[in-house]
């Protein structure tokens, strides 16, 4: 058609049987956002809306002979999705919902591959809904759940009121380790705004990696965090021997003492965990809010250091449990105990197998070299690699080259050009058995000119 | 290149130079001619199906038939029944006289997609999912046949033998008796085989596939021969009358192979770029070697295969070419397109 209209945008909704996906959906069509939606149901749904219009669906997976091993399709989507598209009375939005046990990637593919469904419509989203209370009896066994997280723009941690703090946080860290891109929400009963599941552009090549600055991290720094009123005076820091020659301490302004105040705190910690530490040896002061400092503890015995802050509340983030050094806050008249606490899996003990590895470097890339580095990459490894976004920065081009992919599917062009902005490379890959230090130096190696690379 | 109307020696005199149907401008689904060439019937995304007159425009009946969308619509071949299939999950039969209903085949909740007469127009198959029936024209079963594991995507009677036919699903054609519930035959392809087309003397058997490829059975041997390379997923398929060529779509040129002598094995297809985006309808005439063609561009081109050129385009509409469909002795070609218009023209006089 020579007329090219809009794309309608698809939102998929995954999730294991009784995560709550269907509450969710109910409550998507009820809501009044005004939209005419669409919803592809399997054929266990049991949703029923009058004024919307729902299509039952059998799963029907077809392996595609085009040279990709991995890649797979969602037959009966094609040719519902071509359809319902020739109505006159459009909808605005489609719904897609998938059983519990389904891998994502044929439904992400089937919009990068039907030459039909490409022109006319745009995956918004992978939408994953997680049972908090549930989710630990399948995470360990099942591939389809690890796919379900791994592969989503969007996670609900759903029914959070049948878990503790504790434990929902250690999910959480759990969670984020293997997919570092996804926006997070706790809900319960589905309940969230519609503006954080649907039109999230999640495949919008224009918005890679425009949603999150914190999304490189894939882990907390810090192990432990909690809110002190600091009072009285003299506050002092002790601590005693602990497994390791000096910890990462952080203290910030906060306002309300409660639990759920962490996530933004925590937030803001990572990012002060990413600039320098300002190192202190015993007896030295903390002087400051958000600098992150680095205490020496090579030497033997109890070691102090004064904290010379005003009285008011403030939170603490260490980057190891304070009990594995002892660590007390002194003042004149006793201790002070933290309002509430909070423990963050750090990292290292997780999910080896489902992880995201993120690399973030200035310097401009080569690009004869990244694309056949990249080529080899998707080839060799593509079964393995999920779902893949980057921002790069390519030697003699003005325009930033944005891309995405879903195993060896990719899709990549210019975007506009860098301007006043500094020039640097960001990409994320998400995936099973991902070696980063291998990916790490392969992203190297594509460099024109070799300046320093972080990985975060 | 396609050359322009006044250039080309056949009369080219719209009879009826388009069609819309007033209120209602709905994708056109399918579109089928009475045996007489008198009417014509179109089945819509509205749900509408719609016969009427070549000769007046008079629309005759507008069915509300299938309630969330037409998908198919045929004469029967004695030209006293239509069928029509939608989403409601129903095949419906009428009185080509009276457009009263006469039966109602009922598929439960999945679209019925697919429809096919059987020549002697006293039966008629309707597939929807995995379930394909035979049922006379008063509506009643009369087979069920049940072997397939994946959705039916097309249907065709062999056109050599009346009471054989062949359904097309992912991984393979199975080939049927009406006779009997289960298939005589399997021609396994791994693949999503998206359509299915006999040459008229049934020696090949061809079809289209998703991953841009045609593949193609010489029968009985079930030798194989693959086409691939294709641009998009390979939607049409069309053989010419004396069974020599088989024109393809799955992009945006069109793709003639020919089956004479050795080839097509080894040898270049014959190839039409005409289009402006990707070819979305081809129909050989019933008779001769001339090429209908639609594109999603809205152009309507009639090719000569022989002198490998256009002879006929028109480029009135810019909305996708739906269907094209010859009447029984070619003599005119009715277009249905994506805005709702059907346009009709009377090539050979």
């Amino acid at each position: 058609m020579r007329t090219t209209s809009a794309k309608v945008p698809v939102t998929v909704l995954t999730g294991f049987l009784g995560s709550g996906k269907t509450t969710l959906l109910n409550r998507i069509l009820t809501e009044n956002h005004g939209k005419r939606i669409a919803v592809i149901e399997n054929e266990f749904g049991e949703i029923g809306i009058d004024d919307a219009l729902v299509v039952k669906s059998d799963e029907e997976i077809f392996e595609m002979n085009n040279g990709c091993i991995c890649c797979t399709v969602r037959g009966d989507l094609i040719r519902i999705l071509g359809n319902l598209m020739r109505r006159k009375d459009k909808f605005d939005y489609i719904l897609v919902e998938t059983t519990g046990l389904a891998d994502p990637a044929p439904v992400a593919q089937t919009f990068f591959v039907d030459d039909e469904i490409q022109a006319q419509l745009q995956l918004d989203g992978i939408v994953t809904v997680i049972d908090c209370k549930h989710v630990l009896l399948h995470i360990d066994s099942s591939s389809e759940c690890k796919e379900q997280i791994a592969f989503a723009d969007v996670i609900l941690l759903n029914k959070t009121d049948l878990v503790t703090d504790d434990e929902l946080a250690q999910l959480e860290a759990r969670i984020r380790s293997m997919n570092a891109m996804a926006k997070i929400y706790k809900t319960q009963n589905g309940v969230i705004e519609m503006d954080k599941i649907l039109s999230v552009s999640g495949f919008d090549l224009d918005k890679a990696l425009a949603t999150k600055p914190t999304f490189l991290q894939p882990e907390y720094p810090f192990e432990w965090g909690g809110i002190f009123d600091f009072k009285g005076e003299h506050r002092t820091l002790v601590l005693d021997e602990g497994p390791d020659p000096s910890i990462d301490l952080l203290l910030l302004k906060a306002d309300k003492a409660e639990s759920a105040d962490f996530d933004e705190l925590a937030e803001a910690a990572v990012r002060c965990f990413s600039s320098n530490k300002k190192q202190i040896k015993p007896g030295g002061s903390i002087e400051r809010c958000d600098q992150v400092y680095k205490l020496d503890l090579t030497k033997e015995g109890g070691k102090a250091f004064d904290i010379v802050l005003e009285s008011g509340r403030y939170a603490m983030f260490t980057q190891h449990k304070p009990e594995e050094f002892s660590l007390a806050l002194c003042t004149t008249n006793g201790t002070i105990e933290p309002l509430c606490s909070i423990t963050y899996d750090a990292g290292h003990s997780h999910d080896s197998e489902v992880t995201s590895v993120g690399i973030e470097s200035d310097g401009d890339l080569d690009q004869k070299k990244f694309n056949s580095w990249l080529g080899d990459l998707l080839r060799e490894k593509g079964t393995d690699i999920f779902r893949m976004k980057g921002i790069l920065s390519i030697a003699g081009e003005n325009a930033r080259f944005v891309f995405q992919g879903v195993h060896m599917l990719f899709d990549g062009r210019p975007d506009r050009p860098w301007g006043d902005e500094p020039r640097n490379n960001q990409l994320i890959f998400i995936g099973r058995n991902l070696n980063r230090a291998e990916l790490v130096e392969g992203f190297n190696s594509c460099l024109k000119k070799n300046r320093q690379l972080s990985t975060k | 290149m396609p050359q322009k109307e006044s250039a080309i020696e056949y009369k080219v005199k719209p009879l009826i130079s388009q069609w819309s149907t007033l209120a209602c401008l709905d994708y056109i689904n399918d579109l089928s001619w009475s045996p007489n060439a008198y009417h014509l019937v179109s089945a819509d995304a509205a749900g509408r199906v719609i016969a009427r007159s070549v000769l007046t425009g008079y629309s005759f009946e507008d069915l509300t038939a299938h309630t969330l969308g037409a998908l198919c619509v045929r004469f029967s071949p004695d030209g006293n029944f239509v069928a029509s299939a939608g989403q409601d999950g129903k095949a419906n039969i009428y009185d080509s006289n009276t457009y009263a209903k006469v039966a109602t085949i009922d598929h439960g909740d999945s679209w019925v997609e697919q429809i096919a007469w059987h020549q002697s127009s006293r039966c008629i198959l309707t597939a929807s999912g995995k379930t394909l029936r035979l049922s006379a024209t008063d509506g009643n079963l009369i087979r069920k046949f049940e072997d397939h594991k994946s959705t039916i995507s097309d249907l065709a009677w062999n056109p050599a033998a009346p009471d054989l036919f062949a359904t097309s699903s992912y991984n393979g054609i199975r080939l049927w008796s009406k006779d009997q519930t289960n298939h005589k035959r399997l021609l396994a392809w791994k693949g999503s085989l998206l359509n299915i087309a006999y040459s008229p003397n049934a020696k090949v058997l061809a079809a289209g596939c998703q991953d841009g490829a045609a593949h193609i059975w010489l029968l009985p041997s079930a030798d194989e021969l693959f086409m691939n390379g294709y641009q998009t997923k390979v939607r049409e398929l069309s053989w010419d009358s004396s069974s020599r060529y088989l024109a393809t779509g799955g992009g945006d040129q069109i793709t003639v192979w020919d089956f004479s002598g050795k080839g097509p094995s080894g040898s270049k297809p014959i190839v039409f770029p005409g289009h402006e985006g990707f070819v979305s309808a081809l129909s050989f005439a019933p008779k001769g070697v001339m090429l209908a063609s639609g594109g999603n561009d809205g152009r309507v081109m009639v090719w000569d295969v022989n002198k490998q050129d256009s002879v006929f385009i028109n480029e009135e509409e810019v909305s996708r070419v739906t269907k094209l469909i010859w009447n029984q002795d070619g003599t005119k070609l009715a277009a249905s397109f994506a805005s709702g218009r059907i346009t009709l023209f009377n090539l050979f006089e």
